[in-house]
């Protein structure tokens, strides 16, 4: 459940002034809270009376402006003793997340780039335990390794939705973590995509893009963690199980490619192109580079006919070795701020062999 | 693959010879550095013919000159890494460059698979008995079998055709008579509507006598712009079928059905292949894949052989950025690059590999001819 320690607090105050009697938090899990002038403290004290009433998990969120990111890092340290925090930013806020408080992460093996993203995944974890209820055109599959086990409910009509995907019996709380990651990637896709590509979904899900990779060579899940390895195979464990009940052979052809959000095609082409130039103006300046660095000249169709590929042009001035490395870091920050199907393509350039037809 | 190749200790023209690596594709699982087995590149993006169907039109990048000693040191760096061979087909005409002859000998003497895709018209008797000797086969471009059509398909003169029929005959008498085992052979590079020429060009080979005429499909960009009609294969089924029929002891006609067969889809998303097979420009361009040349694709540009070592590049975090990119989830090789690369063979074969439904195992028996050129 997600709380909103700006409103709960000003309330709080409110009623200190306007309520002689039953004077109480807006929650009845909050009734032994009592907020603080100091945020930090007053978000420790809204964890512990969470406990007290045996809430498991808890999201907090806090305005920016309430608690400036300079002490998220203090907020952090204050919670860690009381279960896995995670924390994140959203629209101006922060989100604290305090999961499974019985159960302490031990991060020693996992690699730096996935530690936020295992902690965010534990503290958020909401995929473990049975399938919710099966509609009547679905079909309940499962995949079992070790005692561990993944289960998935399945349409029974092409391209065969996974609806839901849970998992049981992950051996310690970084194991159960990444296979929450890996359950939340296979949802909402069809079956054979799930098993093809949930597992290195939730990989980059799961990975500071900033920090070094796991491995010095081409990541893939099995080499990144275990965890994303057994997800891997019973994910396809559960697909070859799927198709043995509904007597096919195995459908090998995948072509499955998410399309852009609605919120993206409902924009009109000049609301688009004036939000991916509005971000790549604050990525500029976040790099230190000039306004005019790197132009957005106009945003293309992709083969599905989708509005995604922008087409960036560079100012004389950068030099030409930074402009690969500039493109990449700049479709990872349009990706993550602006539409996650977005593609960044150069100005192309013509034939210089006069003789060739094209 | 064709009937008349039905043993893979002979040449592997329609398929991969990746199987042949497995220990570097156990290290490429295991996250390591694994270097190229085979490097494709060219001495410079331009040529003497301007052929209809040439994807390097669609390859425009910015150009430097690539000069014998960026050679020397680039060939030099792929033998202390592990490259074992490069061939030099991708985006130009390399027997043009004057670094041609030099580059063939010395990746020869550093124990380096040469080869070599060409139009075949400057290669005299003086620079075949040169090269011949040092090189793994030889690759002449023809897809046509009458002088007419050849000067139309290949954009050049009529009178070309019969220069580059006599080169093709010199080669084979230098092989024979040196009892040389490169592998010559000639390719057609087939667009539907040269299907008028797969019989003539058939008939040709028959009498000049190359180790193999293969036909292959035509490669052509995610948006089509080369104008391939890849539902007009089909009808010429039986036509290839025809000139495979004239293969005989000495002369193998291949078609690479499985390409031709595939059409434009790819039955992969991931691009595992570039690490184990890279491409390099004329301009000197390191980047995964020939398709990716252009200037359009710049975000997947790793460097420049004339500005860098190649050691240097391969050892780059740009390079495996680059390579981590086209593995991982944000890349769609179904919708982001053009058809039937390169590496494609070795994409289906890796992408298999992973998913579990065919994993790579070194075959039983002896290893086939031309095992650089994986």
């Amino acid at each position: 459940m997600m709380i909103d320690y700006d409103e709960l607090a000003s309330q709080f105050e409110q009623s200190l002034l306007h309520t002689l009697r039953g004077h109480a938090a807006g929650l009845e899990l909050l009734e032994t809270w009592v907020p603080d002038d100091d945020p930090v403290r007053g978000i420790l004290n809204m964890v512990e009376a969470a406990q007290l009433a045996g809430q498991r998990a808890i999201e907090i969120r806090v305005s920016l402006a309430t608690l400036p990111i300079d002490r998220h890092g203090e907020l952090e340290d204050v919670l860690a003793p009381l279960g896995a925090v995670s924390l994140r930013r959203d629209n101006g806020s922060l989100v604290v997340a305090i999961g499974d408080t019985e159960a302490k992460l031990d991060l020693a093996g996992v690699s730096p780039d996935l530690v936020g993203g295992v902690r965010r995944a534990f503290a958020e974890m909401k995929r473990e335990g049975p399938l919710p209820g099966a509609g009547a055109a679905d079909m309940e599959v499962s995949a079992e390794e070790d005692a561990v086990t993944l289960s998935l409910l399945v349409g029974q009509a092409a391209p065969y939705p996974v609806r839901a995907a849970r998992h049981r019996g992950g051996r310690d709380p970084v194991e159960r973590a990444i296979l929450d990651a890996v359950c939340a990637a296979a949802e909402d896709v069809p079956l054979l995509d799930a098993a093809d590509h949930a597992a290195i979904r939730a990989l980059h899900a799961l990975r500071d893009r900033l920090a070094a990779r796991p491995v010095p060579g081409i990541v893939q899940p099995g080499n990144a963690h275990p965890a994303l390895g057994l997800g891997e195979r019973l994910l396809r464990h559960g697909h070859a199980s799927f198709l043995s009940v509904q007597g096919g052979t195995a459908e090998r052809y995948n072509d499955h490619d998410a399309p852009p959000g609605d919120a993206w095609l409902e924009l009109s082409s000049d609301a688009r192109l004036g939000r991916i130039i509005d971000r790549t103006a604050k990525f500029l300046a976040q790099a230190e580079l000039g306004g005019d660095s790197i132009g957005i000249e106009e945003i293309q169709n992709d083969l599905h006919h989708h509005p995604v590929r922008v087409m960036v042009s560079f100012a004389d001035e950068v030099e030409p070795e930074r402009k690969p490395r500039l493109m990449r870091q700049l479709e990872a920050w349009l990706k993550e701020t602006v539409e996650p199907t977005l593609q960044l393509y150069h100005e192309p350039q013509k034939d210089q062999n006069r003789i060739r037809r094209l | 693959m064709s009937s008349a190749l039905s043993e893979h200790n002979e040449l592997i023209l329609d398929g991969t010879k990746i199987a042949w690596y497995q220990d570097r594709v156990e290290a490429w699982e295991r996250g390591e550095r694994i270097a190229p087995v085979t490097i494709d590149m060219a001495l410079t993006r331009a040529c003497n013919y301007a052929c209809h169907f040439c994807y390097a039109m669609l390859q425009e990048n910015d150009r430097k000159v690539i000069t014998r000693q960026v050679m020397f040191d680039f060939l030099e760096d792929c033998a202390e890494i592990g490259v074992k061979g490069i061939s030099l087909v991708s985006d130009g005409e390399s027997t043009i460059s004057p670094a041609f002859v030099d580059t063939i000998t010395r990746g020869h003497e550093l124990g380096l698979s040469m080869a070599c895709g060409t139009n075949g018209f400057v290669l005299n008797q003086r620079k075949l008995e040169e090269i011949l000797p040092a090189m793994t086969y030889l690759r002449i471009n023809f897809s046509a079998g009458d002088s007419g059509r050849y000067a139309e398909i290949m954009g050049v003169k009529e009178h070309w055709f019969e220069r580059v029929c006599d080169n093709i005959r010199t080669m084979m008498e230098i092989k024979r008579r040196n009892n040389l085992s490169v592998t010559i052979g000639m390719q057609m590079v087939l667009m539907p509507e040269y299907a008028d020429q797969v019989l003539p060009l058939a008939r040709l080979g028959k009498e000049l006598r190359p180790d193999y005429l293969v036909i292959k499909h035509c490669s052509d960009d995610e948006d089509g712009s080369l104008g391939v009609d890849y539902d007009k294969y089909e009808q010429i089924y039986d036509l290839l079928h025809e000139a495979e029929a004239l293969s005989d002891d000495d002369y193998k006609v291949v078609v690479k059905w499985s390409k031709i067969e595939t059409g434009a889809k790819r039955s992969y998303q991931r691009c595992y292949g570039p690490p184990f097979m890279l491409q390099i420009s004329g301009s000197g361009l390191v980047a995964p894949c020939g398709m990716l040349f252009n200037e359009r694709y710049k975000k997947f540009h790793c460097g420049n052989i004339c500005d860098e070592r190649f050691r240097d590049i391969w050892a780059s975090d740009a390079y495996w950025d680059v390579m981590n990119y086209l593995a991982g989830p944000e890349f769609n090789a179904q919708t982001m690059c053009g058809t039937l690369c390169l590496q494609h063979k070795v994409n289906e074969t890796l992408d298999a590999h992973v998913k579990g439904h065919a994993r790579i195992a070194t075959p039983n028996g002896a290893a086939p001819q031309h095992l650089s050129f994986i």
